[in-house]
This record gives structure tokens, C-alpha cells and sequence, in this order.
């Protein structure tokens, strides 16, 4: 079925357009291997394929209840088209509109950009998942559409996408089902971004339509400009969670350090993906035992957003994106700082220092920078004692998208790993070629129906296999062993990933942040800083 | 003075001549006319100093209190590598490079036969003799057989790749799925128009004198007699270059554009720049986006930062 399904085919509606089989995936390393993979999409309830639009794949990640009426899909049909003709505005979308309508008008339609996504290898190279193939879809749409062609110019360009609800509503949840790493855009040799079609296809869908994932929408950036975190984290308990990382640092490194908070006029404002807060407090306090050490003028901001770092905006709203990232800048001018660290959060870093650079003007327009060239430097400048030997074991480092491919920031990690992880060991392929978590754009922290499942299966697959690849000559599950994920939301996807895969037990690989593995070096802490058994 | 018909052949020629710099002109100017977007960039960019392994500027501690080290030659010298040669698609796509290369390397050529012919035209016009005789000088010797060399071989290859090209695009499963008519109509036009060529140089014209000679006419709009081949490869090249504009091939003028636009853009935007007017600007436009937690008709600048949950439409009821 796979093999024949062709462009059109989105609009043609049947009960499920592919069903991944277990036996059609990207075969994964040992101990994953043959008989031993036992990966399978958890399937939906019937209820839930009753309820909900979910004839793509059977997953689903937005879940678009089935409208009521047929009028209600004509009105859903036609709001689709005005958003369209917004997408290719000028003063709309002045955001995108120059890439955008190069992708849409330049493709050569070679394919070559196909093998770069694992998405579509992982999942034995479904149809549906061809970075193109999406594309394609828009770019019909818009010319049929849109550009209003005649019945032999539609015949002559092979326009056949038929618009109706069934294609709209599967292109929607078909724009989850790609984590905008933008492998394929690198790879393209025209310099086609299939990844920004997926990004302005979420963007209609939000912007006009009011559909979008309720985890990066509802509870993501509306549930953060109104409770402050798109974790829901209120300003008291982001305090209490401060004086918890205290008193955990006090014990755990015998230091007693005051971690500043809306400290007026400090050198930095360093900002955290909040989910570190809740899932992985050491690395916020790693953080400040390295500040501490290093004798930085830094603060946290406790004021609503600055606690957050996170700006889901970036992967679907416009709108949503600018609200949030300027908030973030404002809470720095307020405090009068002299720059933003962002830390280890790839998202945060490519949404506030590079997307928002060309949101933020005038006094908004505050300096900001990664975390890791600070820690490049403080690192190399002697202000802590590191012993590698405290880290003397396997270790293997994952490129965030966002910050590495997307940002260029590659280097600083690479050295300080290299200095204080003595079995520090690179994946195959690496640094700006990396593979993503399977996490990105999102999907880390989309837990919708049976979701979780597609992303462990299909979406994290690649990275499982470098992984496990990287550490074959060490994978008995005796040698404990480490992925550096320098990225909130990767360590996220890595949780998930390691857990359904139950890596850590068949092959002794955990995860965990850089600031972590730097003080775990440390050689004045009472106990070591990581649990490595 | 020419004919009619010959006139008629002869501003056709200079007609689509001028289309063609008119056509892509615009598609230029409108992409560079578009407004500043968001920044977008995509790692390895040639112009930074860490390009070797995709880094940046960003890779430095307090990046904005230094002075920028941006190498602008290095990303002309990767876009003329990549014109050249196809590193990207040699490097990524190995299997289609083998047979897209030499079909594009046989449009350089095609274009390079009708320049050098032009250029021998006008050299005739100007009293230099093009050939090979001995009166000939270094430079007429020079065009006669550069424009014989791009003709000859771009022919050949041409219509060899030309046809590889509809059998890989015709066989090829991947390919295939994504073929539309109009493909396969281009290929076979393609091969039509190096076919021509191939023609005249067999049959008709085998050292191209009366193709510049035909040429020299259209330049001094005079009479001439030509085989009926050579009026049908001399119109169909000039199809081909109008042709070409209304379709994807013209990405070879705009794909200079998105790369420096887009795929290279990490000029950072600093206080008080050229760059921080143009957003400005942008912002100062109204949005007329329709969801719920959007203030339609505002501008960029207000919605930005106005709460998602205030609606001014129920504040004003």
C-alpha cells in the first residue's frame, strides 16, 4: 500500500492511509537487533479514532475532533485557503515569506533530500513521511488554489491534490510528524527547506485556524504568559525549587551558595528551560556551583516567563514566539543586566539568540549568548579543579539540532568534553550532520494518545541506533556509560527513548546534561556529583 | 534589408533575447525586493571561520564586542564550485549527479556556443576575420573554435543527457512519483533543441560559419539565406532560454539569492543598523491573522506584545 501511495492520495479518504508494520522499520543495532526489536505503535482506542481525525497513520499528535457537520468542514476548508493566501502575504508573513516562496516555487523535485531525514528512514521509508511529500501537497494547493490554473495547466504541472477536509486535516497532524531539524534543507542542493514548509504549515493551521498541539499551545506558550512556565510552575514554587537546589548543593557538595534571583544589575541573567527545574534540578544547580566557582555576577529572574526559557512559539506561532521572546528581553532590561546566558536548552537558544534577533530592537535588543563559551571558558581558565579521571567513563556527546546544526555552535562542548571526559567518544554522523533525539519541534513533550509510541518508534529511532552504535565495543550493561545532551528537551526525548527501549538495563546507557559531567570533575566535591550506578 | 520573413526570424531572436533578461531581472528583483525575514540559517556557512566543521560566530564568548570576521569570498567561491560542478548533489546524490551534471554541464555549453557565436558575429562586423585561416588572427581563431568546442560537445551531451534524463526520471521509483508532464515534456524539448544543433553541425554548417553569419544579420537586421536547420536550432534555442524562465530551472539565477539570503543570513541585527529599520518597518504593518489569541488588524509591534487572552473585539462590546 506504502509503495503506491502518491501525492493525491492525502485527500482521498479511507479509514487509515499507511499502517506502520513492526517488520518494515530501519533495522537497529544489537542488542536490538532481529528477533530482539520488539518496537511497536501502541494503537489508538476506538473511541479515540471515533472522536478524532486520524486516518494519516492511526497516531495521533494534535488530535482535530471530527467536525460536526459537513458545513463545518466547508468552513474549516475555506479558513484553510484564506490562511493560505496569508501564508504568502507580505506584511503577514514578512516572518518567512522570501524562504518560503523560494521552497514552494524551486523544487527540482530530485529526491535528494530524502535520505537526510530519519524520520523517513526510520520508518522503513513510508510515503507520507518523504520530506517532499508534504511539501509537494502545499505546493499543488497553492498552485491549483491559489494561483487559480487552468484544466491543462493542472493536467500539464500534475496539480491533482484535491482540497477538502480529509487532505486538510491530514496535513495538519502530517506537519507533527516532522521535527523541523532541517536535515533535509542542508542537505538540498537547490536550497529548498522542506523543514520550513512543516513550520509555516503548523504556523496556518495555528495563526488562522486555532489548531495546533495542545502541549505547545494551551498548556505550552498560552499556559506560560499567563502562569509564567508552560510547566504551570508559579513564581512561589520556582522559589521553593531554589531553596531545594541550595540545600541539595549544600549536601551533595558540602558548599553553601545563595543562588541569585532578580538580582538588580548583575553582569548576567542566566535563563533555563524550566523543565529543569521539575525533571532535573542538578543541572540548574550544577550550574550555580560553576558560577559560584568561577566568581560570576550572575541572577535567575523569578518574574512570570523569566524563569522559562522555553518559546515553543518558535515551532508553530509566529505571534506566539514574538509575545514570549520579547518578555524575555524585557525581563532583562528591567534588571539591567549586561546579557543573557541561555542554558542548556537548544530551542531556548536558537528561539532567543538567533530567531528573536530580528523581533527585539532598540533598548530590547540586549546582547545574548549560549552557555557553552562560557563554559569553554571558565572550563579552560583554571577557576575550577577538574580531575577527568572522576568522569573515567564512556561518554558520547548529542548535537542539539537547534544549537549545533542550526546555530553553529559546535566546538566549545567538543573541547570541554574532551577535557574532562577521559572515553569521550564521537556518534556517527556528528557535530553540524548530527541526527535529531527525535524530540525536536516539540514532540519531546507532546504526550497525546499514542503518540509517545510513534516518537519512540519512529522519530527517536535514529538517534537509539547511534547511540547503541556509538558504545558497541562497550555495551554490556556492566559498563555504565553516558549521552551528553546538552538540550532540556532532548534530555527529555533521551528519558522516554532509553526507558521504551529499557536501555539503561540492556546496556548500561543513561543520559545527562554537560554542566553535570563538568562538576561530577570537580575535585573538592565531598561525593561524586553524578549517580553513575 | 532583410526580408520579411527573415525579419520576422530575426526579431523573434532579439525579442526572446530581451524577455529573457527582462524575465529573470524580475524574478531577481522580486525575490530581493521581498522583506527582511526571520533569521534562518542553516550550518556549515562558508564565510565563517569555523566552516570546516559548520561553526560560527556564536561559538565565541561575548561575540557582539568583537569585530567580525566574515569571509565573503569563501561563499562565492562554494557557489561557483557548486555551479561548476554540483558538489552538493555529487556529494549527497551521487546516482543523479552522474546524469543531471552532464545534462547542466551541456546548458553552460549550449549558452557558451550561441555567446562565442555572437561575439564572432560581431568581431565579422567589426572586420575580424573568425576562422581558421591563416590571415585569421589569435583572437577570430580563438572564437572559431571555442564556439565549435561548446557546440560540438554540448550537442552530444545534450541529447545524451537529455535522454538519460527521461529514463531515470521515468524508471527511477522515487523520481517517478514526483514526475509531472511537464518534466518529461522539458526533457524532450531539451533533446529537440541539442538534436538541432547536432543537425546543423552534421548536415549543414560544420564550422557554424553560416550560424554566424546568421547572427551578424540579426545584429544588422540584413538579408540572409539560411538552411531551413539552421532557422529551426536558432529558434529553438531561443525557446529554450524563454522557456527555461517559466520553469523551476530559473533556480539557477534565484538559488544565488536564497543562499545569501537565507541559508548564509547570520548578519546579526545590532542597534541603531540598517537591519533594525527594516524590521521596524515590518513591525509597523498590520496582521490579519484570524485565531482566537490574535488582535487581528493591529500592528506586528502591538500584537507582540499584548496578551494572547485580551481580545480587543469583547473588550470593545
Amino acid at each position: 500500500m506504502t509503495e503506491k501511495i502518491t501525492v493525491q492520495d492525502l485527500g482521498k479518504p479511507c479509514e487509515q492511509l499507511i499502517d506502520i508494520k513492526a517488520g518494515s522499520l530501519m533495522a537497529l543495532p544489537y542488542p536490538y537487533d532481529g528477533a530482539n526489536d520488539h518496537s511497536t505503535i501502541a494503537q489508538l482506542k476506538e473511541e479515540q479514532k471515533k472522536r478524532y481525525e486520524a486516518s494519516l497513520d492511526g497516531v495521533l499528535a494534535i488530535g482535530i475532533p471530527k467536525p460536526a457537520s459537513p458545513a463545518e468542514e466547508k468552513a474549516l476548508v475555506a479558513k484553510f485557503l484564506s490562511g493560505l493566501s496569508k501564508l504568502l502575504d507580505k506584511n503577514d508573513n514578512w516572518t518567512f515569506l522570501q524562504p518560503l516562496k523560494f521552497s514552494l516555487e524551486y523544487c527540482a523535485r530530485c529526491q535528494t533530500c530524502n535520505e537526510a531525514c530519519p524520520i523517513f528512514v526510520s520508518s522503513g521509508r513510508q510515503e507520507i513521511y518523504r520530506p517532499t511529500y508534504r511539501a509537494e501537497v502545499l505546493r499543488q494547493i497553492v498552485d491549483k488554489y491559489l494561483h487559480g490554473q487552468s484544466k491543462f495547466s493542472r493536467w500539464f504541472l500534475g496539480n491533482n491534490v484535491e482540497l477538502n477536509w480529509t487532505t486538510i486535516s491530514r496535513l495538519a497532524e502530517l506537519s507533527y510528524r516532522c521535527t523541523i531539524c532541517r536535515r533535509c534543507a542542508q542537505t538540498c542542493p537547490v536550497g529548498i527547506d522542506n523543514g520550513l514548509i512543516t513550520h509555516e504549515l503548523r504556523k496556518l493551521f495555528s495563526q488562522e485556524l486555532g489548531i495546533a498541539a495542545r502541549e505547545l499551545h494551551e498548556v505550552g506558550t498560552m499556559q506560560h504568559l499567563k502562569v509564567g512556565s508552560s510547566t504551570g510552575m508559579k513564581p512561589s514554587a520556582f522559589m521553593d525549587i531554589k531553596k531545594f537546589m541550595e540545600e541539595e548543593i549544600e549536601e551533595k557538595t558540602g558548599r553553601k551558595i545563595e543562588i541569585p534571583v532578580d538580582k538588580k544589575g548583575a553582569d548576567i541573567l542566566l535563563i533555563h528551560n524550566a523543565g529543569e527545574y521539575l525533571s532535573w534540578p542538578e543541572n540548574p544547580a550544577a550550574f550555580a556551583i560553576i558560577f559560584d566557582a568561577a566568581g560570576l555576577n550572575w541572577t535567575l529572574s523569578s518574574e512570570l516567563v523569566g524563569y522559562d526559557g522555553v518559546n515553543y512559539g518558535v515551532w508553530y506561532d509566529d505571534v506566539q514566539f514574538s509575545r514570549i521572546a520579547i518578555k524575555h528581553a524585557q525581563i532583562a532590561k528591567e534588571l539591567k543586566v549586561n546579557k543573557i546566558v541561555v542554558g542548556e536548552c537548544g530551542h531556548a537558544h536558537k528561539a532567543l539568540i538567533v530567531i528573536a534577533d530580528r523581533v527585539l530592537t532598540g533598548d530590547l535588543n540586549i546582547p545574548r549568548e549560549s552557555c557553552m563559551p562560557l563554559l569553554e571558558e571558565i572550563v579552560f581558565s583554571g577557576k575550577l579543579k577538574l580531575d577527568p579521571m572522576r568522569n573515567n567513563f564512556p561518554v558520547t556527546l548529542h548535537d542539539p539540532c537547534n544549537m549545533v546544526r542550526l546555530m553553529g555552535i559546535v566546538s566549545p562542548q567538543r573541547r570541554i568534553l574532551r577535557e574532562i571526559a577521559p572515553q569521550f567518544r564521537e556518534m556517527t554522523p556528528h557535530g553540524v550532520e548530527n541526527y535529531c533525539c527525535g524530540g525536536g519541534s516539540g514532540f519531546a513533550i507532546m504526550q497525546s494518545m499514542n503518540f509517545p509510541s510513534w516518537r519512540s518508534v519512529i522519530s527517536g529511532r535514529m538517534k537509539l541506533k547511534q547511540v547503541v552504535d556509538a558504545f558497541q565495543d562497550v555495551i554490556s550493561p556492566d559498563v555504565k556509560k553516558f549521552v551528553c545532551a546538552p538540550c532540556s528537551n532532548c534530555k527529555g526525548q533521551f528519558r522516554d527513548l532509553l526507558n521504551y527501549y529499557d536501555v539503561g538495563a540492556k546496556c548500561g546507557i543513561n543520559y545527562t546534561g554537560l554542566v553535570d559531567l563538568i562538576v561530577n570533575a570537580m575535585v573538592d566535591l565531598k561525593q561524586p556529583y553524578l549517580e553513575v550506578d | 534589408m532583410s526580408t520579411p520573413t527573415v525579419m520576422v526570424l530575426q526579431l523573434f531572436i532579439i525579442l526572446s533575447y530581451l524577455y529573457i533578461v527582462c524575465a529573470y531581472s524580475y524574478r531577481l528583483i522580486k525575490y530581493v525586493r521581498m522583506p527582511v525575514h526571520l533569521r534562518w540559517e542553516i550550518y556549515p556557512v562558508p564565510h565563517e571561520k569555523g566552516s570546516k566543521y559548520g561553526g560560527s560566530y556564536l561559538e565565541e564568548l561575548e561575540w557582539w564586542k568583537k569585530t567580525r570576521k566574515k569571509n565573503t569570498i569563501k561563499d562565492i567561491f562554494y557557489i561557483i564550485k557548486d555551479y561548476l560542478f554540483f558538489i552538493q548533489y555529487y556529494a549527497r546524490n551521487r546516482k543523479y549527479w552522474s546524469t543531471l551534471y552532464p545534462w547542466h554541464v551541456s546548458f553552460y555549453l549550449i549558452v557558451a556556443f550561441h555567446v562565442f557565436i555572437a561575439f564572432g558575429a560581431l568581431g565579422l562586423i567589426f572586420g575580424l576575420n573568425v576562422s581558421t585561416a591563416a590571415s585569421a588572427n589569435a583572437l577570430g581563431q580563438a572564437l572559431y573554435y571555442i564556439a565549435m568546442g561548446c557546440g560540438i560537445v554540448g550537442f552530444i551531451i545534450g541529447c545524451l543527457a537529455s535522454i538519460g534524463m527521461l529514463v531515470s526520471r521515468a524508471t527511477d521509483a522515487d523520481l517517478k512519483k514526483f514526475a509531472n508532464p511537464r518534466l518529461y515534456f522539458s526533457y524532450i524539448f531539451y533533446f529537440a533543441v541539442f538534436l538541432s544543433g547536432l543537425v546543423v553541425w552534421i548536415f549543414y554548417d560544420p564550422t557554424f560559419a553560416d550560424y554566424r553569419e546568421f547572427y551578424k544579420s540579426v545584429a544588422t537586421l540584413h538579408n540572409i539565406n539560411l538552411a531551413a536547420p539552421l532557422i529551426v536550432h536558432a529558434v529553438l534555442f531561443a525557446l529554450f532560454l524563454v522557456y527555461m524562465t517559466f520553469t523551476k530551472a530559473s533556480h539557477y539565477v534565484t538559488k544565488f539569492v536564497i543562499f545569501f539570503a537565507t541559508r548564509w543570513n547570520d548578519i546579526p541585527n545590532r542597534r541603531g543598523s540598517k537591519m533594525e529599520q527594516k524590521i521596524q518597518e515590518r513591525l509597523g504593518h498590520a496582521v490579519s491573522w484570524s485565531a482566537p489569541h490574535i488582535q487581528t488588524g493591529e500592528k506586528w509591534s502591538e500584537v507582540a506584545v499584548e496578551s494572547p487572552f485580551s481580545n480587543k473585539k469583547d473588550n470593545a462590546k
